[in-house]
């Protein structure tokens, strides 16, 4: 493959994440979309994608568990403040593991009946990188 | 749900392999036995490879290569060429060798290697042997004789940051978590079962998988609940694990849920099939590995790829988990014994919350699962955990494992391996003795 075919795929979605924006990658065979962004698809194995606009894209939290302060990494505390873990859904894409930001362990149960439940997109700032989390859409 | 995995069908090997010898050490905390703190990963692993070598009735001289698995040889012993540095400690100087690492899947993959190179027929003998010092690391720039104790920090700093992609939020804000509770959870769902039953379910498989290794020779942990119990004035294991002295580590597990870090090494022999017997009248035939992997990002990925690989052997070679008359899971969260007994149907579907809380996989009972008390128990060697299942299936199949013995003969045998961020391999053993 020549120099000017090779793209950087991680770098523009982190620069995305920096505009307030939520990219992935559309496969141009079966209209998967790769959340997060890769350069081929997943789904049917088809060797090119293109950049497509996640931000406003219907997600859904499927699974919602509570967190636990012997996972918890001392920066993500310090970052989000409360938060538990989901498995996170945007519309045309897998599932991804992440964490949901402004909820407690003691509301678990409770969101856990509304499964799956809207989510949008919640933008932190990490240590020298825009990070990417997600909030309750209600 | 989603199909995260798209799998083509297993193919049947070029040439019948089996493995013909077996050797392990001890699980041990290395640095906290007077005896063996200096002992260094070449001598470790040469005892392993030599106990295996001697169990096949052959030398150095018989085997043609050697594959060398460790789960983190940078972070544990500050070496890249690991496959080098213990190559001249078993007799085996100048012959072809290779380093492979998949994490706590590593022991599962190295037998897949040696059947792998077996069946090319490239090679007639293989050895393939794995060494994990997870809990006694190297110095830097010190002989390997001088260890140190791996502690927590080096467990996130390093060996974490090793094996999780740092890319779009992996580990450190969820991964790890989604990994212990995510499948456990939607079994409990599913099911219908209360925390209160899962918890029992929980403490049950503690109780009855620590039977196991206080039974077991090589296993780390020798104290049973019981014991534990009567040192704190209570009545009994049970109640000792449901109580505050086994905290909640996760909303599912509590402490004796999860993995107990301790160093070790173990080997096998594989050779072709066909020449087995002019080694041993016991060998045990490698049937079909099935092989899946999924990053460690996606959710309920245990899950997903143990189906994965289990139907790719159970399409080959027609057997189901059924068939089976012991199952061997890595299980560094110990939720993982009976979900991947249920997704393999090993035992039916929905019922073995039950046969956890009955003691029906423990090894004096009806569907044994870890019958060597599992990674909570035996001990979590992270690369070396395969071979030393593989180890203690073998012995099972002869009939030679001791106190621990299940009641029944073993046919067959089904090894789950897992891990790695995180590959999750599926072999199918018989017995041929």
């Amino acid at each position: 493959m020549k120099k000017e075919e090779l793209k950087c795929i991680v770098k523009p979605y982190y620069d995305g994440l920096a505009e307030g924006k939520v990219l992935g990658r559309k496969c141009a065979e079966c209209g998967h979309v790769e959340f997060p962004p890769h350069i081929a698809c997943n789904n049917c194995g088809h060797l090119e994608t293109e950049w497509v606009d996640l931000t406003n894209v219907k997600a859904v939290a499927t699974q919602i568990i509570p967190g636990c302060a012997a996972f918890i990494w001392p920066s993500a505390a310090e970052m989000l403040g409360d938060f538990v873990y989901i498995a996170v859904q945007i519309e045309g894409c897998d599932e991804w593991s992440s964490a949901l930001v402004g909820v407690t362990n003691d509301q678990v149960d409770e969101l856990a009946k509304r499964l799956p439940l809207p989510v949008k997109p919640y933008f932190a700032q990490d240590d020298g990188f825009t990070n990417l989390f997600w909030q309750l859409a209600e | 749900m989603a199909n995260y995995v798209k799998q083509n069908p297993l193919k049947p090997l070029s040439r019948g392999v089996s493995i013909i010898g077996v050797g392990t050490t001890p699980n041990m905390h290395l640095l906290e036995d007077p005896d063996l703190k200096h002992i260094t990963e070449g001598e470790l692993f040469g005892y392993a490879a030599i106990e295996a070598m001697k169990d096949a009735g052959l030398t150095a001289k018989d085997v043609d290569f050697y594959i060398h698995g460790q789960a983190g040889p940078h972070w544990q012993s500050r070496i890249a060429t690991p496959n080098m540095h213990v190559a001249d400690w078993f007799g085996m100087r100048g012959k072809a060798s290779v380093h492979h690492s998949q994490a706590c899947c590593t022991g599962y993959v190295a037998l897949e290697q040696a059947v792998s190179y077996v069946a090319s027929g490239a090679y007639d003998v293989v050895l393939t042997g794995a060494i994990d010092t997870s809990y006694s690391i190297a110095t830097p720039k010190k002989p390997s004789f001088m260890r140190q104790q791996a502690g927590m920090e080096v467990f996130l700093n390093d060996a974490v940051d090793f094996i999780y992609n740092k890319d779009y939020t992996m580990f450190q804000y969820s991964a790890a978590v989604m990994c212990v509770d995510s499948w456990i959870e939607e079994y409990a769902r599913e099911n219908g079962l209360t925390a209160q039953q899962v918890d029992d379910l929980l403490c049950y498989l503690s109780y009855h998988s620590r039977r196991c290794s206080v039974a077991d020779p090589y296993a780390l942990i020798k104290k049973s609940y019981d014991e534990m119990a009567r040192e704190v004035g209570m009545e009994d294991g049970i109640e000792f694990l449901r109580s505050k002295f086994n905290p909640h580590v996760t909303k599912y597990c509590r402490l004796s849920n999860r993995e107990q870090t301790c160093d070790g090494a173990a080997a096998a022999i594989v050779c072709a099939s066909d020449i087995a017997h002019r080694f041993t009248d016991r060998p045990v035939e490698v049937l079909a590995i099935g092989h899946s992997c999924l990053d460690g990002g996606i959710p309920r990925l245990e899950k997903h790829a143990t189906i994965a690989a289990y139907t790719q052997v159970r399409e080959l070679t027609g057997l189901t988990g059924a068939d089976m008359d012991l199952l061997m899971v890595n299980d560094f969260d110990q939720t993982s014994q009976l979900l991947t007994a249920e997704a393999t149907g090993y035992v039916p579907a929905g019922e073995g919350w039950k046969y956890a809380i009955e003691g029906r996989l423990a090894y004096d009972g009806d569907r044994p699962v870890n019958t060597n008390g599992g990674r909570c128990n035996y001990g979590a060697a992270a690369g070396q955990s395969g071979l030393a299942d593989l180890y203690h299936v073998v012995k099972q199949m002869r009939g030679e494992q001791g106190a621990n013995q299940v009641k029944h003969p073993v046919k067959h045998a089904m090894i789950r391996g897992f891990g790695g961020g995180q590959n999750v391999t599926c072999a199918v053993l018989k017995n041929n003795a």
